[in-house]
């Protein structure tokens, strides 16, 4: 029997992402932001998780998408990795989903390096395809190398 | 002192894992011991170099004697015969050289610490393999004896010597002679103890009671269960380490009940005996009297005059009882301990007065205190008592990750407090006003409260650092002596731990490359010794930690060309440093000075980790030295992490939290006055405060955020940085508010202008802002500014009439000085930039076509053909009249601010005279002398063209 996976699915643009659910903390609505003056552009800004503060980081901004349009605020996926705890910034939160490892396959070689970088692999669904994020290259954003 | 290894030769190799797999309840003990014992060792390495200073303390003797003492006994029980067998060798030394015997010499200190190093080792190795390890130490074994036996005419310390291979019957002799030594004195078993000897007392006092405690619940709980080895190896060793210490104290009576007692506890666990009702009690029998001996001496300093003779006898009587004589024929040890009780009853009737002969079982409490009240001192009352019994109860031991939560709790306090304050004034409700203050200062008292009780004095972590130097110094053949002041200042105990490596890196560096050998020293006609000063003090809501020697201090020439060689800073930059910066350049990576790499160090790794780590704490470090005399690291660390006063400012519409350690004042300029006061120097806007220029660096700028509000007024915060002060220029201020700093996630470290955020009182977030950073990325932080505030202000103390001058020069070594109202900026340029136009050298600059005068030639210093090969030319750029003019010159040395008095009239062109600045002879050049000369079509019309732009 082929394994089972369960993941936490949302949208950017069109596409359908997942992240692995053990790594998921919480999801939650848009909320205000701090802005942080002279932090990369994916790094949308500091977020006041019940006294906890963790960095927002815009998922379209980190894979070349297309910005946001101005209407749509950013729903919150929060992700615990090496790095602490990071809130993935995404369109829109969706279920969460068992695939089965057998629609498994490695993300094709002609999808555009940033999102092929930081994606572990494909699931094919019926009639769409689940792209799986690596969470822990996503909040991977390097400050040192842009600050002169 | 009988302990289970008895007549086990010494085995230096023997591996304990099947010993200790036999008796798996022995885990909590061994851990239990190993965390007591590394305590000890500490102490240890401190208390042998107090020692060696002063050889005859009999304090210090005692207290190292008593702790190797109790490693010793521990390890016996446990079974850890290799440590033991070390720990007793040493303990006849230290035994010898208390009853003065011997006398302390740096080889036997040597060997005395080389035990301590052997003891460390091997219980890192029980801890982790739970084994001693297979290490030799038979060398250090054979070192110790005969270290014993030298010096010593008499033959017995060469049979003891022996003996040592049978541990339990030499520490019983040594035992019986620290009794005989006892008895020897004149002094009485009840005379008041020592002043000198209060710590140790105390110490033992809170050690003691603590240990009675357990001992009465472990006696019950060994009659229910009479087998259980765990409990009576728990009970032979408590009172083993009572009586032990009471020896060194001069305890005599104390002592005795306890060895009885442990002499049946020794038979009981050997299984020579078995434990039956009578003797349960008379054992419980023996924890009152100990108890009660204890109360006394807390009360009044005295043993009291309570006869425990008959408890003794009666503790003998079931030692004998049943199989005496067998063990009298099997064991030496017990022998001669069962022949003590005896001689110490007689003692006893000796020293007590007859009408306190008492059986202590029918000495009520009541009728001791009423005793103690009439015999001893008349403090000793029950009030004193228990004010004093205090003493053992008032220290705990916590776990530090409970007052890790615990500060993180009062963190989330402090901004539920700060977010009700806020909304309290909006209220009507005056019951709901007054709790909220009443809350505001209960919370302000219970972080006060919680941030103390993880302040530690910085003499914990400089405890070691008198071994590090002795032994380093040892290395080395330097003679140094440390000093410490300031051991109590109390700091954060994270910051402890931080600021221990650091610290340890700088006295090693100190002692290796500071101090020079007794040679050098003498040569140079200073004491033979040298001398290390550690000095740690408060200031400003900063501790401040200073190591300071008076050793051969930095020479900035050698930095520099070392850092030259390593290709840490180019040659340019190399000769627009002040030897001060150049001094700094130890803490640059890659760099070492040291001559040769020695194992101490060199390594070239040191120093830049050093800063990194203490930059890492929101500290700074800074080091100053004079050739010859010495060099002074300064480490400026802040006190506590967690939560700090800030101040909140605002800036593009959000709020930021400065740090109050960093801030010095605030200024506001209106109008007008903004309009004036704010100048430019080489772009850079600068604001006169109080006469002195003070660098400003806007916080949009620097954030690179749109102005929020168009606003006339200025609001400058005056910060310091690393002892630079530079004026941040920001839209508003706003309040000081106690914050809660919280790290900024891994994307965001790399931003230097922040160290972390807060949470504010609405439930938002502020980032704090890292002033270090923002100064080094505005790059306030250069020597000149430095140079020119300190001199400015000595100036201004003087009370002379002040100019700011601009100090250059053109050769080697000449100062040449022009005021700096004069000059416009101060700019570089590539030689490859130059241009000709008709005879005249010539740069675009700013759009527009500068000529050049090469100050030298316009002095006729020398021929322009040799003029300097550097790529980059200094040029002083001024401006008259929108035309401007750059006098090329070899390099800008400093800005001083001076009362300039002219000490000679010009004898040559283009010098107005000479005057003095910084204590040195500098020229006053005539700017319009020399540009007039060098160009005449500069047309110098106006005199005074404003400078001064507004920003």
């Amino acid at each position: 029997m082929a394994e089972q996976k369960q993941f936490c699915t949302f949208y950017l643009d069109s596409h359908m992402f997942g992240v692995k659910v053990e790594q998921v903390q919480e999801v939650f609505r848009y909320q205000e932001m701090t802005q942080v003056p002279l932090a990369p552009p994916e790094v949308r800004g500091l977020i006041n998780l019940r006294g906890q503060i963790i960095t927002a980081i815009d998922l379209r901004q980190r894979l070349g998408m297309e910005p946001r349009p101005e209407d749509k605020l950013p729903m919150n996926v929060v992700v615990r990795t090496k790095d602490g705890v990071v809130s993935l910034l995404v369109d829109e939160i969706a279920d969460v989903l068992e695939v089965s490892e057998e629609t498994h396959e490695r993300p094709p070689e002609t999808i555009p390096n940033e999102v092929r970088q930081l994606v572990l692999g494909v699931y094919k669904l019926p009639g769409k395809l689940l792209l799986i994020l690596d969470s822990e290259k996503a909040v991977n954003v390097n400050t040192g190398a842009l600050v002169p | 002192m009988n302990d289970s290894s008895k007549d086990e030769p010494v085995a230096p190799d023997l591996s304990l894992d099947e010993d200790l797999a036999q008796e798996d309840g022995m885990g909590e003990i061994v851990n239990e011991f190993l965390v007591e014992s590394y305590e000890n060792l500490d102490q240890l390495d401190q208390d042998l170099i107090n020692l060696e200073q002063s050889p005859g303390d009999i304090n210090i003797l005692s207290s190292i004697f008593r702790t190797i003492h109790t490693v010793k006994g521990t390890c016996g029980f446990i079974g850890f015969t290799k440590l033991e067998s070390v720990a007793h060798i040493g303990e006849n030394l230290l035994g010898k050289l208390r009853d003065g015997e011997l006398k302390l010499n740096p080889a036997r200190t040597s060997a005395l610490l080389a035990m301590v190093d052997a003891i460390r080792q091997m219980l890192s190795c029980i801890e982790n393999d739970s084994n001693e390890g297979s290490v030799d130490y038979s060398g250090l074994v054979e070192t110790l004896t005969r270290l014993q036996t030298d010096d010593v005419a008499d033959a017995s310390p060469v049979v003891e010597a022996k003996q040592n291979e049978t541990a339990p019957v030499s520490s019983t002799e040594t035992k019986t002679e620290s009794a005989d030594a006892a008895t020897d004195e004149p002094v009485k078993p009840s005379a008041e103890i020592d002043e000198d000897m209060e710590p140790i007392v105390n110490e033992f006092l809170v050690e003691s009671y603590e240990n009675l405690d357990r001992l009465d619940k472990d006696l019950i709980e060994l009659e229910q269960d009479p087998g259980n080895t765990e409990i009576l190896s728990s009970i032979f060793r408590t009172i083993h380490t009572i009586k032990g210490t009471c020896g060194f104290i001069g305890l005599h009576k104390l002592e005795k009940v306890a060895h009885v007692g442990e002499n049946l506890l020794g038979k009981l666990r050997d299984g020579e005996l078995d434990l039956n009702p009578p003797r349960t009690s008379a054992l419980l029998a023996m924890v009152d009297a100990i108890r009660q001996m204890l109360g006394c001496i807390e009360g009044d300093r005295n043993e009291g005059d309570v006869d425990y003779s008959s408890l003794v006898d009666t503790l003998g009587k079931l030692l004998t009882d049943g199989g005496s004589a067998e063990v009298a024929a099997s064991a030496p040890a017990p022998l001669e301990s069962a022949a003590v009780p005896a001689e110490e009853g007689k003692e006893e009737r000796e020293f007590v007065p007859a009408d306190a002969k008492k059986d202590r079982r029918t000495a009520t409490p009541e009728a001791q205190a009423e005793h103690v009240a009439k015999n001893g001192d008349k403090r000793a009352t029950d009030d004193r008592r228990k004010e004093t019994r205090g003493v053992a109860d008032s220290s705990i031991r916590v776990d530090v990750d409970i007052l890790d939560r615990l500060m993180n709790l009062v963190g989330e306090l402090v901004l539920a407090r700060n977010q009700i304050l806020q909304y309290a004034p909006a209220q009507s409700d005056s019951t709901f006003i007054a709790t909220s203050q009443h809350l505001n200062l209960v919370t302000t008292e219970l972080q006060e409260g919680v941030m103390k009780t993880r302040m530690q004095p910085i003499g914990n972590i400089w405890g070691k650092f008198p071994r590090v130097v002795r032994d380093l110094s040892m290395a080395v053949g330097k003679k140094i002596r440390l000093e410490m002041e300031g051991k109590d200042t109390e700091l954060d105990k994270t910051l402890i731990e931080a600021i221990k490596d650091p610290l340890t890196h700088i006295v090693r560096n100190s002692c290796d490359h500071g101090i020079e050998s007794p040679e050098t020293r003498v040569a140079n006609g200073k004491d033979e010794e040298g001398t290390l000063l550690l000095r740690a003090f408060h200031e400003g809501g900063q501790v401040n930690i200073e190591i300071i020697d008076d050793g051969g201090g930095i020479d900035p020439e050698k930095i520099k060309s070392k850092a030259l060689e390593k290709n840490v800073i180019t040659q340019e930059q190399a000769d627009r440093m002040g030897d001060r910066e150049l001094v700094n350049l130890v803490f640059a990576p890659g760099f070492s000075t040291a001559a040769k790499v020695t194992n101490v160090s060199g390594r070239g790794v040191g120093m830049d980790v050093v800063r990194t780590n203490i930059e890492k704490i929101g500290g700074s470090v800074d080091i100053q030295s004079a050739p010859g005399k010495g060099t002074t690291l300064r480490v400026k660390i802040p006190l506590t992490l967690a939560i700090i006063p800030a101040l909140i400012i605002t800036t593009a519409g959000e709020r930021y939290a400065i740090p109050q350690v960093n801030l010095l004042e605030l200024v506001r300029l209106d109008g007008e006055e903004a309009k004036k006061s704010v100048e430019l120097i080489q772009g850079v806007p600068v604001y006169r405060l109080r006469g002195n220029l003070l660098p400003l660096v806007s916080l949009n700028d620097e954030l690179k955020v749109a102005k929020d509000v168009e606003s006339d007024a200025i609001n400058i915060v005056v910060l310091h940085a690393d002892e630079r002060q530079f004026g941040l220029v920001v839209e508003g201020i706003s309040d000081t508010e106690e914050i809660v700093v919280k790290p900024l996630g891994k994307q965001l470290k790399g931003i230097s202008a922040f160290s972390g955020a807060t949470i504010m009182g609405d439930g938002k977030l502020a980032l704090i802002l890292d002033v270090m950073g923002l100064a080094q990325k505005a790059r306030v932080i250069s020597e000149h500014q430095d140079k020119s505030i300190s001199k400015g202000s000595t100036a201004q103390g003087a009370g002379g009439d002040c100019q700011t001058l601009l100090v250059f020069g053109l050769e080697k070594d000449d100062r040449i000085a022009i005021p700096l109202s004069e000059v416009a900026r101060l700019e570089e340029f590539r030689r490859s930039d130059v241009e000709r136009s008709g005879d005249q050298d010539v740069v675009q600059y700013r759009g527009e076509i500068m000529p050049l005068i090469y100050l030298k030639k316009a002095l006729n210093k020398v021929a322009a053909a040799e003029d300097s090969e550097k790529e980059l030319m200094q040029a002083i750029v001024f401006t008259k009249n929108d035309r401007s003019v750059g006098l090329v010159v070899e390099r800008i040395i400093d800005i001083v601010e001076e009362s300039i008095t002219v000490k000679r009239g010009a004898n040559r062109p283009g010098v107005l005279g000479t005057i003095v600045v910084q204590d040195r002879v500098t020229d006053l050049l005539d700017v319009d002398n020399v540009v007039q000369a060098a160009d005449p079509s500069f047309l110098i019309e106006t005199k005074a063209v404003a400078l001064a732009e507004g920003v």
